[in-house]
């Protein structure tokens, strides 16, 4: 029989209830941003392994899913440096990924869609974690590592570049409000 | 800017949200204790890593009632063709199963399991070595069962996890099991079950090799007909730590290591060596883990 020391004090427990409170808002978070399942399951796999391997510098409560966030942009930017990559750990992941863009709306023809995919990635990325991930800003400022300041300004930035594509795409901004009609107008 | 245009804007981009990922599901709860059982340890140190490595594989491997090995191991292409899935008899007080063909159709092993009553599902995934054959049944809080125990033929065993004919469940078994086993891999197919390179029954067993330089590590791989697919950079000073690359300088140092795919390793690195008394604490539980392996984990 082996001997097997127990391993203190319970990083095990620590890190299934860590995966567990923040695995779907992680799991969301990539499948946002990436279309190919393979790599949905490689990105989900590395963040969680690096939450793993870096337990005692998780920070407690909802301060980790910011953590997971900020851990998952940085693991997906260096993901699309290295496509070949395919993590050992994920391939039943991997088939069920596959499976979930079934029920996604299919946006492509949305005027508003395309005038978001105009938008710089750093656009974007400021505006989904505020629409999509439901950040604030000083929770954004977590998840990016830069100031109050920065963002406040980047932010601002972005939505006014996106009122202007809608404007240009000469969409009936009525469907979306009419203060975004004026907002996009008052910048020209 | 006013706040309610901003609103407005940051609607635009909801509505535009792709559907949220699915709560954690078969696959999310795998990956939690691949992650756990073959990644380095959490430690505040990084050299504590490679034994709680071990540990973690040990007690993954352990802790279950983990059982099996299977009957038959490769399905036969042109053989007569295999009527059931799974053998499964009635035999003093117990369901005895073994698996006829390890590439069925889950889909079938449920099948000929419901009739029998059991309400359990059955998994056979590509596993390295030293998991062909092990069995591990879970019930649904993901703990391991103990009702569900293996059948071990007399004689030595080569691998880590026992090497079990089948599986046996009480004939009054009531509650829900999920049951995985671990076939051979077909040629490329990538591994759903790892564990560390040197275990009972991966190439490294017995074979010093942590702090070996990369270098030497690949001389040491190769004469066993294994080549490196992948590093894993486990250094707080580089800023890829945790990340896996496809190359690493060959005077880098070994952490540890595990098979990914038949003949492929993904060997854990980093750029400076350990110190002399952490070398030699891990080169003893190399040893102690060696000295062992003339037991059968199950005796």
């Amino acid at each position: 029989m082996f001997t097997t020391r127990k391993v203190p004090p319970d990083p095990e427990q620590r890190f299934e209830a860590l995966y567990l409170d923040h695995y779907q808002a992680i799991a969301t978070y990539v499948k946002r941003r990436t279309d190919s399942p393979d790599d949905i399951a490689d990105v989900i796999a590395e963040t969680f392994t690096a939450a793993w391997r870096r337990l005692p510098e998780v920070p407690p409560g909802d301060e980790a899913r910011l953590w997971l966030y900020g851990t998952a942009r940085r693991v997906l930017a260096n993901h699309h440096r290295a496509q070949e990559r395919r993590s050992a750990l994920a391939a039943r992941l991997r088939h069920e990924a596959a499976t979930w863009a079934a029920s996604d709306t299919d946006h492509t023809g949305d005027a508003a869609h395309q005038a978001f995919r105009r938008l710089s990635s750093d656009d974007r990325e400021l505006l989904a974690l505020v629409g999509w991930e439901g950040l604030k800003i000083a929770e954004i400022v977590t998840v990016l590592g830069t100031s109050r300041g920065a963002v406040r300004l980047r932010l601002h930035r972005a939505r006014k570049r996106l009122a202007r594509e809608l404007a240009a795409a000469d969409l009936d901004l009525t469907t979306y409000g009419g203060r975004a009609v004026a907002l996009a107008e008052g910048q020209r | 800017m006013t706040s309610t245009s901003t609103t407005d804007i940051d609607a635009i981009v909801a509505r535009l949200a792709p559907e949220p990922a699915p709560a954690p599901g078969e696959g999310a709860r795998d990956l939690m204790h691949q992650i756990m059982a073959t990644s380095p340890a959490p430690a505040a140190r990084r050299r504590v890593t490679l034994p709680r490595l071990r540990t973690a594989v040990s007690t993954i491997a352990l802790a279950g009632v983990t059982v099996v090995a299977l009957n038959s191991v490769v399905p036969s292409g042109t053989g007569p063709a295999v009527a059931q899935a799974l053998d499964i008899k009635r035999e003093a007080g117990y369901h005895v199963i073994k698996i006829n063909d390890l590439y069925a159709d889950p889909g079938k092993y449920e099948a000929q399991l419901r009739a029998a009553g059991l309400d359990i599902s059955l998994r056979v995934v590509p596993a390295t070595a030293a998991f062909e054959g092990q069995v591990q049944p879970t019930g649904p809080d993901k703990k391991y069962l103990t009702d569900i125990k293996g059948i071990y033929p007399p004689g030595p065993c080569d691998r880590l996890d026992g090497c079990a004919i089948g599986v046996k469940i009480p004939v009054g078994f009531q509650g829900t099991a999920d049951v995985t086993v671990g076939r051979k891999a077909r040629p490329g197919e990538e591994y759903m079950s790892i564990t560390s390179i040197d275990a009972k029954g991966e190439p490294l067993h017995c074979v010093p090799h942590v702090n070996k330089t990369v270098g030497e590590m690949r001389a040491l791989l190769r004469e066993r007909e294994v080549n490196i697919g992948k590093f894993v950079i486990e250094d707080p000073g580089d800023d890829r730590d945790g990340e896996t690359v496809a190359s690493v300088p060959g005077s880098w140092h070994v952490i540890g290591g595990y098979m990914y795919a038949p003949g492929l390793a993904t060997v854990v690195t980093s750029s400076t060596a350990m110190a002399p008394e952490e070398a030699e604490a891990a080169q003893d539980k190399t040893v102690k883990r060696c000295d062992q392996s003339s037991l059968s984990p199950r005796e």
